[in-house]
């Protein structure tokens, strides 16, 4: 009966727990993407290391996607979780 | 209910004068102003008075007001008796009630009506406050005193101000909706969007990107059109983020709106069709057999009716219905929603057809209340959180603490600018936030969560599982959670003597032995008492054993299923005409049915229930010879054995039968109302006991074997 049980609730739960990790950790290389744009801007400013205004703006634009893609991660996760509360 | 709401500076001692000078002493000492003017210029002052007396000396002058926060009740007494419509007053109960909750008005009008008028004398000699209070808290409790008292529909209809055959008018009914609101049931807390939104825009991941368009803007890196692009981005992904989580409720929206029924609703007095959100307190509403109740009513009409109360009461068998136009007393102590002559909202209509007056809609039904209690309860974290959620506090507070220095230690002495030794601290705090933190518990625990699972413990939520490691006490739902929601009849009480019955689950094969030899089917049919006990057993049954591929499994309650069982192990299986069935009823206690057996003439009556209530019931006993007076020597031990088995943590269900019940059409009339009231025989010590079938398996959660485990 348990055996049946832990079979149906792998059924109604295909996200296993790497995706778990894997959300947490695009969330976080979203916030270093981020931090590492920051710095590219204040580089400039100091001209230590001349970057492109493209190479910027594409490094926010990845933070962002990678950050949404962890989110709705996170999100189906807890969604899952809610549903296999008793 | 009444004792909660009256306090001592709410009660007067002599009264005196007329009845209106009374009312107007008891208006001075309510909280609410012009009280006494409101009741005098009342429309329907007149009608009101009528109602106002409700037998025994005792009058509960009652108002509806708008806008009031909770009821509010003021007691007078006046030994004297005062005149009120030419009869004798010696109790008068004022009660105000908030006009937006008809359904706790008539509740409480019900409760004050059956209540006051059994403690009048007792009330007249009290001398102070606290012992007033203190008589009606105790007749409260008493469960001898009757709890309800069933107004008659006139007062239903004349408190509700609806017209009980053609219902309310369309116009009144529209007025009424904005009055009382729709009748849904509504999520209580709810976050504002444009607070999602705002959480959305400035979380710790857009603050970061907020960071980073400012200082495309700082002069020295000018760079605005990078800006003007990284704020773009921010708006996009924070809308994005946000139109999914708004996306999540309105699914939860739509859900509802699938969940909404329509419902035949009588107004104008024509029948029409109208969405359930609609319904108003006064509307009159038509029910047929499988039909959902919309919202709490009290029955007008009643065909037949059974309902499945088992959302609210956990009750599975039907519950009768039945509608009752005169006063009447239900004795005993019982909830509200067991008020025989009331359906409430989410139960179902198995049978009949019925029409209902509502009196409470959307928050204010008992489902309502329910929804509103459980949108209440807050998760409380488990100790596994609560540490983890210490050790994230701590870590922010070093990290920000040591980018602080290193922040004033690269401007003042590193030789940085403060920009760059800004974006230096940030780096230094997004690095030390402790993210990683969550998913490798989560990893940890899943990974005990999967040895877990290879010993058969199925936990289906994570922190429970070191949860589980700090625990002293459980306190657990047994059926169907430590045990398999089998249940089968282990040991029979009957003559004095107990008889074992072995088998497994509901599987018809097992043996009776009594004082360790077996019994054959042969001497069973000989215990005069036993084959009594299983022919009940047998009779007063709806359930149905069906065999599977492996198991057996019951179709129906599973109680009736491990009788069921008991008496196909004892070869019973009869051939009876069922002439009236009346179902287990949580009121009654008891589930009796008249039969008449093939060839025979006379019909018999068998009951199963409550040990106790059928005992009541009781005025004979059958002790394996004859038939005699139920003493109450026997009754106690009979009790004595009943608590001797209940106290093993085994249910048990009492058995009683009455013969020679003619059948003939006024006396089986006589026999249904009076069923199982009298003349009832009990078997001596005929009481079935059910044992619960544990898994088989190593229950969810382990229990050391050198730790007790005790039925609650």
């Amino acid at each position: 009966m348990i055996e049946q049980a832990r079979k149906k609730s792998a059924e109604k739960n295909p996200i296993n727990l790497s995706t778990s990790v894997f959300a947490g950790f695009l969330t976080k290389l979203a916030k270093h993407l981020a931090l590492i744009a920051c710095f590219m801007i204040v580089g400039i400013s100091r001209t230590r290391f001349a970057t492109s205004h493209v190479a910027i703006f594409l490094t926010i634009l990845s933070a962002a996607l990678i950050h949404s893609i962890g989110r709705v991660q996170r999100r189906l996760l807890l969604s899952v979780h809610r549903r296999s509360q008793p | 209910m009444i004792a909660e709401r009256l306090d001592a500076t709410k009660v007067i001692f002599g009264l005196k004068g007329s009845f209106p000078a009374a009312i107007d002493q008891l208006c001075a000492r309510s909280s609410l102003a012009n009280l006494g003017d409101r009741f005098s210029s009342q429309k329907r002052n007149e009608m009101n008075q009528r109602y106002s007396y409700i037998g025994s000396g005792v009058a509960v002058p009652h108002l509806r007001v708008e806008n009031l926060a909770a009821p509010e009740l003021i007691l007078g007494l006046a030994p004297q008796g005062l005149s009120f419509n030419g009869v004798n007053v010696k109790v008068i109960l004022l009660l105000v009630t908030p006009a937006e909750q008809p359904a706790q008005h008539l509740q409480i009008l019900q409760r004050v009506s059956s209540l006051l008028p059994a403690i009048t004398g007792e009330l007249l000699e009290q001398r102070d406050a606290p012992r007033v209070l203190q008589t009606i808290a105790r007749a409260e409790q008493m469960s001898a005193l009757p709890t309800y008292l069933n107004l008659t529909q006139e007062q239903i209809a004349f408190e509700l101000e609806t017209d009980l055959s053609d219902g309310l008018t369309s116009a009144e009914a529209h007025s009424r909706l904005a009055h009382y609101g729709r009748n849904v049931l509504q999520r209580v807390r709810r976050e504002p969007w444009h607070i999602k939104l705002f959480r959305n825009l400035f979380s710790f991941f857009a603050v970061l990107l907020w960071i980073a368009a400012l200082l495309c803007f700082v002069p020295g890196v000018d760079l605005p059109q990078l800006g003007i692009a990284i704020l773009l981005v921010i708006l996009i992904n924070g809308l994005f983020a946000f139109m999914q989580e708004y996306k999540s409720d309105r699914a939860l929206e739509m859900l509802q709106q699938l969940i909404a029924q329509k419902c035949r609703v009588i107004r104008d007095g024509k029948i029409s069709e109208i969405d359930t959100a609609e319904l108003v307190p006064g509307d009159i509403i038509s029910l047929e057999q499988g039909n959902l109740v919309p919202a709490d009513g009290r029955l007008v009409e009643a065909f037949e009716v059974e309902v499945d109360n088992s959302c609210l009461t956990g009750e599975s068998s039907p519950a009768r219905r039945y509608k009752s136009d005169q006063p009447v007393l239900v004795s005993g102590k019982f909830l509200w929603i067991e008020l025989p002559n009331a359906v409430f909202a989410g139960t179902a209509l198995l049978r009949g057809r019925a029409r209902a007056v509502v009196f409470g809609t959307g928050m204010n039904t008992e489902v309502g209340k329910i929804a509103s209690l459980t949108q209440d309860i807050r998760t409380e974290p488990s100790p596994l959180q609560k540490q983890l959620r210490g050790t994230v506090y701590a870590i922010t507070a070093l990290a920000s603490s040591l980018g602080l220095l290193l922040l004033f230690l690269g401007w003042l002495i590193g030789g940085l600018t403060f920009l760059e030794a800004f974006v230096f601290f940030v780096g230094l705090f997004v690095a030390n936030v402790p993210e990683g933190l969550l998913p490798t518990v989560t990893l940890s625990l899943a990974m005990g969560v999967q040895r877990m699972a290879k010993r058969h413990a199925l936990v289906k939520s994570l922190p429970s599982v070191e949860t589980l490691g700090c625990t002293t006490v459980i306190c657990c739902d047994k059926t169907g959670t430590l045990t398999q929601n089998l249940m089968m009849a282990s040991e029979i009480a009957v003559d004095g003597e107990t008889i074992q019955v072995s088998g497994v689950g509901y599987s018809p094969r097992g043996e009776f032995s009594h004082a360790g030899q077996l019994l054959s089917l042969e001497s069973i049919s000989r215990w005069t008492t036993l084959r009594r006990l299983l022919d009940c057993a047998f009779i007063c049954n709806n359930s149905k054993l069906e065999q599977g591929d492996t198991e057996y499994h019951v179709i129906g309650d599973p109680t009736e299923g491990a009788l069921m069982c008991l008496a196909e192990k004892a070869g019973i299986r009869g051939t009876y005409q069922r002439l009236h069935l009346n179902p287990f009823e949580s009121i009654r206690k008891r589930m009796s049915v008249l039969v008449k057996p093939y060839r025979e003439h006379e019909a018999t009556l068998y009951v199963k229930g409550a040990p106790l209530e059928t005992l009541q019931q009781c005025d004979r006993i059958h002790d394996g010879r004859d038939v005699r007076p139920l003493t109450d020597v026997e009754r106690e031990r009979v009790l004595q054995k009943n608590d001797e088995m209940a106290n093993r943590g085994l249910r048990v269900l009492g058995f009683a039968y009455r013969d020679g019940a003619a059948v003939r059409a006024g006396a089986l009339l006589c026999v249904l109302l009076h069923a199982a009231r009298e003349d009832l025989l009990f078997r001596s010590h005929a009481l079935a006991c059910l044992s619960f079938c544990f898994s088989r398996h190593r229950p969810a959660v382990c229990i050391r074997r050198n730790q007790e485990v005790l039925p609650a």
